[in-house]
């Protein structure tokens, strides 16, 4: 509006009056946008939803209509059970403690340290990181020869040396562990982000009511940075639910199936065996599982945000 | 004027016409490779195209499973590579030749003229319906990589039998060093000592034995051979042969292991023995045998199987030039440039193989070897072959287990 009346008053011609066609952009310059999103994500979700009723084997060209059969076999594969297992555990456990540590590194670098800004860029810096990277890093530290045995053994504590990777009861720990190294990062930014939109007034008022550090904390902070809470959380699921790059390349969602995930169950099914129906069916069910997770979690967290 | 203006136009159709011919004279081929063998396929390529001017060769290379991925979606969507890396046997690599040429993917190379000079082993594993469709390179073979120099220190010879090589895991573990390294987080090389075992235990009186099981006339449960190999596997791990949680064990970590003196033997693939040398161990400490498996001086069978194999794409727009690609790339003046004294899966005279796998060679010569696994009915039972493996270490299953979830798998199409 403002650019039209700066055009308007500029123009040699006071009489101009741009014609209807100028007044809104024409909705032809969406087109190729939209062919885009159709072609390479529509098409495509659509395709992959009719190949979860098939028996296609990625290579034929006929793939072949089995209804549920895919279903049905999922819903009695061991393998699958583990694996959603493996991916509950993995999302939940990096949620929670991914998000508590990334507050508490926010809370203390929400603060006048000196070294704030440079601890900031420290912390954040692994999410920089491609996934995959981290994880070769971590299966070196992992590594019975590696830098984590190493330091047991320099303090004296050979006999908590482990196979970190190789055993089923550590291999799982191993992995959430470096999750949340890498995106603990993530999760201190936004709730940086948080802390400072809340008003400094609301402190002053607590502390002349004569609340202490926990109230504070409590009953100002935590409910102001509640939008925080809902986005992290919100991202730590899904991308929980969805694990892949750093599962494959540390372990291969072994030993046997120990870390293994929906996803790397997926990728193995569709990609390495040829089940390409099954896969997309494991793929279909993972998407709903991450949908209803999702928008229950939104649902239950903006119930509890209050305005600042 | 008008003369002027025909002549230019006669001149511009010149142009065209030559311009169109040398246009058509010019080809440029895709090729797709697994990224170990970038090294050896790169300097073929670079030949070929130094001696074909006119041809371009644009080579991409990945890692297996990615090679796997990419290739299979190619191939589905009519955009495979012109020449690509494919897989020998019938169906238990999602990439073998069995798979590809099931679904006519791949273009039939009956007719070539190095199809003849394929020996009769061999042939089983590049065709599919009695049709010829990739070109063998060379051989994989399994064997035991030995320290020579580490045996010597401690007074071993070679082990040449199953209680030489139990004697010299007590010994060397008694002085320090890990006898076989072993590196089972990797998947693919969970299933080697098996391998080198069931070689002995099971295809030398039953090569047919993965045939059957296709046809589900053989199973892994009643195969005492599969079961013994397995429980001696164990028996190593038990008498302390391998290094420290063999389950948590990188590639790389018993490379440097043999390297670095840490390690005194491993069973491995010809690709370990350049790995090794790059890390620094003198090539002349390094020997490569069979695996030990009799105790009664019978000489043991071997793995060996077709490794690097081309073919080309049934799609391709440019049959005739793959074709030639690959009649070059069978010459054995070229094949020596790609082998650098591996095993030719197609043996010729002019083809010297390294020293260090002479008796790998004399055990194929000899008629003792299988590619065992190769002709498994379907990928899943290599998967479950090699998980399970990792599970046999971690306690997490027992041999019965793993034979018959081996078997209900092999029975899935």
């Amino acid at each position: 509006m403002q650019e039209r009346r700066t055009l308007r008053s500029a123009g040699s011609r006071p009489s101009f009056k741009p014609s209807r066609r100028f007044e809104e952009p024409p909705w032809l310059f969406i087109v190729p946008a939209v062919l885009l999103y159709g072609v390479v994500v529509l098409y495509a979700s659509v395709a992959g939803v009719y190949y979860a009723f098939t028996a296609w084997d990625g290579l034929s060209p006929t793939a072949p209509f089995v209804g549920l059969a895919n279903f049905q076999e999922l819903a009695q594969s061991r393998e699958a059970a583990d694996s959603l297992r493996n991916t509950v555990l993995i999302a939940l456990v990096a949620t929670v403690v991914q998000n508590l540590l990334g507050l508490l590194l926010a809370l203390g670098l929400h603060s006048h340290l000196k070294s704030r800004y440079v601890l900031r860029v420290l912390f954040f810096a692994p999410v920089m990181l491609a996934p995959i990277v981290v994880a070769f890093l971590f299966q070196y530290i992992y590594s019975p020869m590696g830098f984590l045995n190493y330091m047991l053994a320099a303090v004296g504590l050979e006999n908590m040396q482990q196979a970190w990777l190789g055993n089923r009861s550590t291999a799982i720990w191993s992995v959430i562990t470096v999750i949340v190294w890498q995106f603990v990062g993530f999760s201190m930014v936004i709730f940086l982000a948080g802390l400072q939109g809340v008003p400094q007034e609301l402190y002053d008022a607590a502390d002349i009511d004569g609340a202490n550090g926990w109230n504070r904390f409590w009953n100002v902070t935590l409910p102001l940075i509640a939008p925080a809470i809902t986005v992290n959380l919100t991202l730590s699921v899904i991308a929980g639910l969805k694990i892949f790059d750093q599962v494959w390349a540390m372990t291969q969602g072994g030993p046997g199936h120990a870390t293994a995930t929906l996803s790397v169950f997926l990728f193995r099914q569709a990609f390495l065996f040829g089940n390409y129906g099954y896969g997309m069916a494991i793929a279909l069910v993972l998407t709903i599982i991450v949908t209803v997770v999702a928008l229950i979690q939104l649902k239950i967290l903006r119930s509890r945000e209050v305005e600042g | 004027m008008k003369s002027s203006l025909l002549k230019a136009i006669g001149f511009l159709l010149v142009l065209l016409i030559v311009g169109t011919a040398v246009a058509q004279e010019r080809v440029t081929l895709r090729l797709a490779a697994i990224v170990n063998d970038q090294e050896p396929v790169t300097a073929v390529v670079a030949e070929y195209m130094r001696r074909n001017p006119h041809i371009t060769i644009t080579t991409t290379f990945a890692p297996i499973d990615q090679y796997q991925v990419v290739l299979r979606t190619q191939l589905a969507a009519g955009t495979a590579p012109d020449i690509l890396f494919v897989w020998a046997g019938a169906a238990g690599n999602p990439m073998s030749v069995g798979l590809l040429a099931e679904n006519n993917l791949l273009a039939d190379l009956s007719n070539e003229p190095w199809v003849r000079d394929i020996p009769a082993g061999v042939r089983s594993s590049v065709q599919h319906g009695g049709r010829t469709f990739i070109y063998p390179v060379n051989k994989l073979v399994i064997g035991l990589f030995y320290n020579r120099q580490i045996l010597q220190n401690h007074g071993l010879g070679v082990p040449r039998t199953w209680n030489d090589l139990l004697a010299a895991c007590e010994r060397l573990s008694r002085a320090g060093i890990t006898p076989l390294a072993q590196a089972n987080q990797v998947l693919w090389v969970t299933q080697l000592i098996p391998h080198a075992i069931t070689a002995s235990t099971v295809y030398a009186t039953d090569p047919d034995f993965d045939i059957r099981l296709a046809q589900g006339r053989a199973t892994f449960a009643g195969s005492a051979g599969y079961r013994d190999a397995l429980q001696r596997y164990l028996e190593l791990n038990r008498r302390g042969c391998f290094n420290r949680f063999p389950n948590a064990t990188s590639y790389e970590d018993i490379v440097r292991m043999m390297a670095t003196g840490r390690a005194a033997m491993a069973v491995q693939t010809p690709g370990f023995a350049a790995q090794a040398t790059r890390q620094g161990m003198a090539a002349e400490h390094l020997g490569m045998v069979p695996f030990p498996v009799h105790n009664d001086g019978t000489r043991p069978w071997i793995f060996a199987s077709v490794l690097s194999s081309f073919g080309v794409s049934a799609a391709s727009r440019n049959q005739a030039a793959a074709r030639d690609f690959i009649r070059f790339l069978a010459q054995p003046e070229i094949l020596s440039i790609y082998l650098g004294g591996r095993i030719p899966a197609v043996p010729h005279p002019a083809l010297t193989v390294s020293p260090l796998f002479s008796e790998m060679l004399a055990a194929i010569r000899e008629g003792r070897s299988a590619p065992v696994g190769v002709f498994w009915p379907n990928p899943r039972v290599q998967d479950v072959y090699m998980r399970g493996i990792q599970q046999l270490f971690d306690g997490s299953k027992t041999i019965d287990q793993l034979l018959a979830e081996l078997d209900r798998i092999a029975r899935e199409r």
